[in-house]
């Protein structure tokens, strides 16, 4: 998705990083949830939630990046894409900001790739939803 | 008058024409003088003609009249060949054309005066238009049309139902409620038992049947006969054989046998790929069939068996057959396997080394089969329907895929099992039996876990080991296992703990648990456990 002035971006924080991701990917803010186990599951997949009757993955994203696993998590952050069901697990959840409250960009700088945006307040890695899906998918297929 | 309110119900018709009007083409192809086949083409063409006309589409409208009045020669006694068959199977595509252009906004396209040149100028006695002549196809002269059997096709009278057109998405929506209904009633059900309650328990029961009876009529409502696909594959049979310059009879019995509509909606493509691959890959040319000692007219069927609650269908050809070891050295070759590993497969193994991403052993890339990217595509999609798909061939004989499938995808009964820290759900469909063995009934042979069935040895393999996860501590002096059946070759699976059997909503996997193989779905229990279901059969294959 572009980013301008317009977009809007959700910072949280988890695995103590902080990160950014496009409102459009948002479905929902939930409590913590019970969570079952997946066989096979790599172990940046913590589980899986009921929400409302839908079943949505758990995904430790600072164990994916290496950073190591959430240590407390307060909230899930339920991904809306099509034909998928994911949630992060986040520790702390910060505060909306707009495009025109960027700084700068700096490409591919941050954990993992990500690209990092420069806030007035410090920093946030930019999740693309999108490309994190695609790459965990290979992931679990190899 | 606005007559766009009827625009939905006007596309939803025409296109039942169509599809009438292709099968009843290949019908009169095999038959040519049936009179019931040719009034029925001509019916269709009217009612094709009527349509448009009065919904204002000038071309659809003179297109179908051309084809009207060329059928009404016809019926008068005009003399045909087989460019009369190519002649209408052009206008069907080119009204279909017409017809989604309509649906996307446009007004039928720009008309097709060549073609009603064509129709109109139809006259075998001329040469005019005659075997295929003006399309400037040889092979088509030179290879006979495929002999298609359509036993069902003719003769039938249609029986007035009261019937209402319903949106797909209103069908899921009631389905997936009645699935959370079952979920409920388990919860309740839970309930109940601890509040040994005695009128409460009865309205339980009471509940529990109807939401049966309610998930039943809801069932019917989705099945859908599996000729809903089957019928386009005769003209994609037809035109194939012509593009090849090969002679094929084909025939299709069974596909009266209804699936849900979940299943057949991912069913067709594999399908039609398989059928392709068989005219592409299996059935030779009349030389080389003669040069084999074979009938020069080579042989597809699609036949369909029901199995209590699964469909058996086998895609069937008397070609070259497929050579495990040729596949298998293909396989080597192309990088697919390493020589050592091809080395240690058995030949069924080898068979569905065809199924492997990008693998092709057709000398050139043809465009009826494509570069070898379908029979990954085919097997994958079987698996998500958690079928399995099987080939028995033998080489200079055929070969027959056989796809085994369950009816439908969405509330099944299942075995509840403990493997280590999990709950999994097996599908009834895929357990024979359960039992506990003893220690003792339990044998090591070549360091493999056998015990003894009706005289037969069963080989032994647990669920942890087959998942790859840590199995639970083993208990006791007995082990508990379910036997599942694959290709008529037993195998008990064994289990920390045999739960029970429970009827449970399948949820379908999203992104990205579905890269995960050896998963078909999930299910929320009574309790609100999430458990995963578990398809064995694709996880043993």
């Amino acid at each position: 998705m572009m980013n301008s002035a317009a977009t809007r971006y959700m910072l949280f924080s988890t695995g103590g990083l902080r990160y950014a991701v496009n409102v459009d990917y948002l479905d929902e803010i939930s409590e913590l949830l019970p969570e079952y186990p997946i066989p096979q599951s790599p172990r940046f997949l913590r589980g899986v939630v009921n929400i409302h009757g839908k079943l949505a993955v758990v995904f430790d994203l600072s164990m994916y990046v290496g950073t190591g696993p959430v240590k407390k998590g307060c909230n899930l952050l339920l991904l809306k894409m099509p034909e998928t069901s994911l949630s992060i697990v986040v520790e702390q959840m910060e505060r909306m900001i707009s495009g025109d409250e960027i700084v700068s960009v700096e490409q591919a700088s941050g954990a993992a790739g990500l690209t990092t945006f420069i806030l007035l307040d410090g920093k946030a890695e930019l999740l693309d939803p999108e490309q994190l899906i695609d790459s965990m998918e290979k992931s679990l297929v190899a | 008058m606005d007559m766009s309110q009827y625009l939905d119900l006007f596309i939803s018709e025409v296109r039942e024409h169509l599809k009438s009007i292709s099968k009843l083409v290949i019908v009169l192809e095999a038959e040519p003088k049936d009179r019931a086949t040719i009034d029925e083409l001509f019916r269709s063409a009217h009612s094709v003609k009527g349509m448009a006309a009065s919904m204002g589409f000038k071309q659809a409208a003179e297109l179908a009249h051309g084809m009207e009045n060329l059928m009404d020669r016809v019926r008068q006694g005009l003399e045909i060949d087989s460019g009369l068959f190519d002649i209408l199977l052009a206008g069907e595509s080119a009204l279909s054309a017409m017809v989604d252009d309509i649906e996307n906004g446009g007004s039928g396209g720009t008309g097709s005066a060549d073609l009603l040149a064509r129709i109109a100028a139809y006259d075998p006695s001329t040469g005019t238009e005659s075997d295929g002549a003006s399309a400037g196809k040889d092979e088509g002269r030179a290879s006979r049309s495929p002999d298609i059997e359509q036993p069902a096709a003719k003769g039938e009278t249609s029986v007035v139902q009261q019937t209402v057109k319903i949106r797909t998405t209103v069908l899921d929506r009631l389905l997936k409620t009645t699935g959370e209904l079952v979920t409920v009633k388990h919860r309740l059900s839970i309930t109940s038992k601890s509040l040994r309650n005695r009128d409460f328990y009865e309205a339980m029961e009471a509940l529990g049947k109807t939401i049966r009876e309610l998930h039943d009529q809801v069932m019917a409502v989705r099945l859908i006969p599996l000729s809903m696909i089957t019928e386009r594959f005769p003209r994609m049979i037809r035109d194939l054989a012509r593009e090849s310059g090969k002679q094929i009879t084909f025939s299709m019995s069974g596909v009266e046998i209804e699936l849900d509509r979940s299943i057949l909606e991912l069913l067709g493509d594999p399908l039609a790929h398989i059928l392709r691959n068989s005219l592409d890959h299996g059935i030779e040319t009349p030389s080389e069939r003669q040069a084999a000692g074979k009938v020069s007219t080579g042989r597809v069927s699609i036949s369909v068996f029901r199995d209590k609650d699964q469909v058996e269908i086998r895609v069937e050809d008397d070609g070259r057959g497929i050579d495990p070891e040729k596949i298998a050295s293909a396989a080597v070759a192309k990088g697919v396997i390493q020589k050592e590993k091809a080395s240690t497969l058995s030949a069924d193994e080898k068979l569905l080394l065809i199924c492997h991403p990008g693998f092709s052993t057709a000398a050139k890339v043809t465009g009826i089969s494509g570069r070898g990217v379908g029979m990954d595509v085919v097997r994958t999609t079987i698996q998500s329907l958690s079928g399995i798909m099987s080939i028995e061939t033998e080489p200079g004989k055929g070969s027959t895929f056989v796809l085994r499938l369950p009816l439908t995808v969405a509330i099944i009964n299942v075995l509840l099992v403990t493997a280590g820290k999990f709950t999994l759900a097996v599908p009834l469909t895929a357990v024979g039996r359960t039992m506990e063995l003893k220690s003792e009934e339990i044998a090591l042979i070549d360091n493999e876990e056998v015990f003894f069935l009706d005289d037969a040895m069963v080989p032994v393999v647990s669920l942890s080991r087959l998942l790859n996860i840590e199995s639970g501590p083993h208990k006791g002096e007995t082990s508990s296992l379910f036997i599942t059946e694959i290709k008529g070759r037993r195998l008990g699976v064994k289990v920390d703990r045999l739960l029970g059997n429970q009827e449970v909503f399948v949820k379908p996997l999203a992104r990205p648990l579905s890269a995960f193989a050896g998963l078909s779905g999930a299910t929320v229990l009574g309790d609100g456990e999430v458990v995963f279901i578990v398809d064995i059969l694709n996880k043993v294959l």
